[in-house]
C-alpha cells in the first residue's frame, strides 16, 4: 500500500537545505508529484538531486564567499585547537586529579566511556564544532545550504588521515594493559565521531544559524559578510 | 544591436518546453515535458536552477500562482519566455541548422 505522506526526512531535509528562493515551489511540485503516484524512492531521489543541484549553483555562484567561509570556519577551528585544545586537556586532567577513580565509583560502563571514549571530551568538541558551524551559517544567511555543506564537507579531509591512522593503530597491539578490545572500540567510535559526528554537527549549527525565522531575507538583511 | 546570448542544451531544451506548455508551465509539467523527450527522469530541482539561469539572463519571467490543497497549500512558480527568449530560441534553432546542412556523415540515417 502506498503511504499517503511522503518520507518524512526528505521533506525535513529539503525544507532546509533547498535553494531558498524557489523552496515552497519546488517542495510544492515534489508533493504534487508524489500525490498524483510518484513512488516514496522516487521523491527521496528527487530531494537527494534538488539539494546537490542547489548545493553546487549556490558554490559556483559565490566561488569567493565560499572561499571566505571556508577560510573563517578553518580559522575558528585552528585557533580553538590551538587555545581550547590545551585548555581541555587541562580541564580533564584536573578533573581525573579531583575525583581520579571516585568518579565513576564502582561503575565499568561509566570508567570505560571515560577513559576509553572521553565522553566529556566528545560532548565538547562536538559542541565546539556546531559551535563554528552556527557562526559559519550565521555569517552567509543568504547563501545557505551551499557554504555550510561545503564548509562540513571539508571536515572529511582531515577525517580520512585519522580514518588511515585508526586503521594504522588497529593493526598493532599497543596498549595491551588497557584490555584490546575495548581500545579498538573506542578507536573505532573516534573514527566515526571524526567521519560523522563532527561534520554533521557543524552542518546542524549552521542550518540552526542559518534560521530565518520563517521570513525570507531580502537582499538588504543578511548577514554581515554576505555580498549583496 | 544587442548580443547574442549563448544557450546551453539544457537551456533550449527547458525554453522549448516552456513553448510547448504555454502558459501553464510551472515545475510539475515542464519536468514530465523534458522527461518525455529524453526518456529518462530528471531532478526538478536541477530545472529550477536552470530556469533561475534563463531568469537571470532575461530569457524567462516568473510569476507566482494562487496555493492549493494538493500541494499542501503551496502556490506554484509559473514561468514563460519573454520576446528576447524566443528571439534567441529561433536563433539557435538558424544556428544549428546550418551546422546540420551539408554534413555528408548524418546524410540519409535515421536513429
Amino acid at each position: 500500500m502506498k503511504c499517503s505522506e511522503p518520507p518524512r526526512l526528505s521533506t525535513w531535509l529539503l525544507e532546509r537545505l533547498a535553494p531558498r528562493h524557489r523552496r515552497e515551489s519546488l517542495m510544492g511540485d515534489l508533493l504534487e508529484q508524489f500525490h498524483r503516484g510518484r513512488s516514496a524512492w522516487w521523491y527521496r531521489r528527487q530531494v537527494f538531486g534538488t539539494i546537490l543541484a542547489g548545493i553546487v549553483a549556490d558554490v559556483a555562484a559565490h566561488k569567493l564567499l565560499a572561499l571566505r567561509a571556508l577560510a573563517l570556519g578553518w580559522s575558528a577551528l585552528f585557533l580553538l585547537l590551538q587555545f581550547g585544545g590545551p585548555l581541555l586537556e587541562e580541564a580533564r586532567r584536573a578533573l581525573f586529579r579531583q575525583w581520579g577513580t571516585t568518579l565513576w565509583g564502582e561503575s565499568e560502563v561509566l570508567r570505560v566511556l571515560w577513559v576509553y571514549y572521553g565522553i566529556p571530551f566528545v560532548l565538547l568538541s562536538c559542541s565546539m564544532f556546531m559551535a563554528i558551524g552556527w557562526m559559519v551559517g550565521r555569517l552567509h544567511r543568504r547563501h545557505l545550504p551551499g557554504i555550510v555543506v561545503v564548509f562540513s564537507a571539508t571536515l572529511l579531509i582531515p577525517a580520512a588521515f585519522q580514518a588511515l591512522e585508526i586503521q594504522r593503530l588497529l593493526g598493532t597491539e599497543l596498549w595491551p594493559g588497557w584490555g584490546w578490545s575495548s581500545f579498538r572500540w573506542a578507536l573505532l567510535f573516534h573514527g566515526v565521531l571524526s567521519i560523522v559526528a563532527y561534520p554533521l554537527c557543524v552542518l546542524i549549527g549552521g542550518l540552526w544559524g542559518a534560521r530565518t525565522d520563517g521570513h525570507e531575507l531580502t537582499s538588504d538583511s543578511g548577514a554581515v559578510l554576505d555580498e549583496s | 544591436m544587442a548580443q547574442q546570448v549563448v544557450l546551453g542544451g539544457v537551456e533550449l531544451l527547458v525554453l522549448l518546453a516552456l513553448i510547448r506548455l504555454g502558459d501553464e508551465a510551472y515545475g510539475v509539467p515542464i519536468s514530465d515535458e523534458i522527461e518525455a523527450t529524453l526518456g529518462r527522469s530528471v531532478s526538478v530541482g536541477s530545472v529550477y536552477i536552470t530556469l533561475d539561469r534563463l531568469e537571470r539572463k532575461g530569457l524567462v519571467s516568473s510569476r507566482l500562482g494562487e496555493p492549493t490543497a494538493e500541494r499542501g497549500g503551496r502556490a506554484k512558480t509559473y514561468f514563460r519566455p519573454t520576446a528576447k527568449g524566443l528571439r534567441e530560441v529561433r536563433l539557435a534553432r538558424r544556428t544549428l541548422m546550418r551546422l546540420w546542412q551539408g554534413l555528408p556523415q548524418l546524410a540519409g540515417k535515421t536513429i
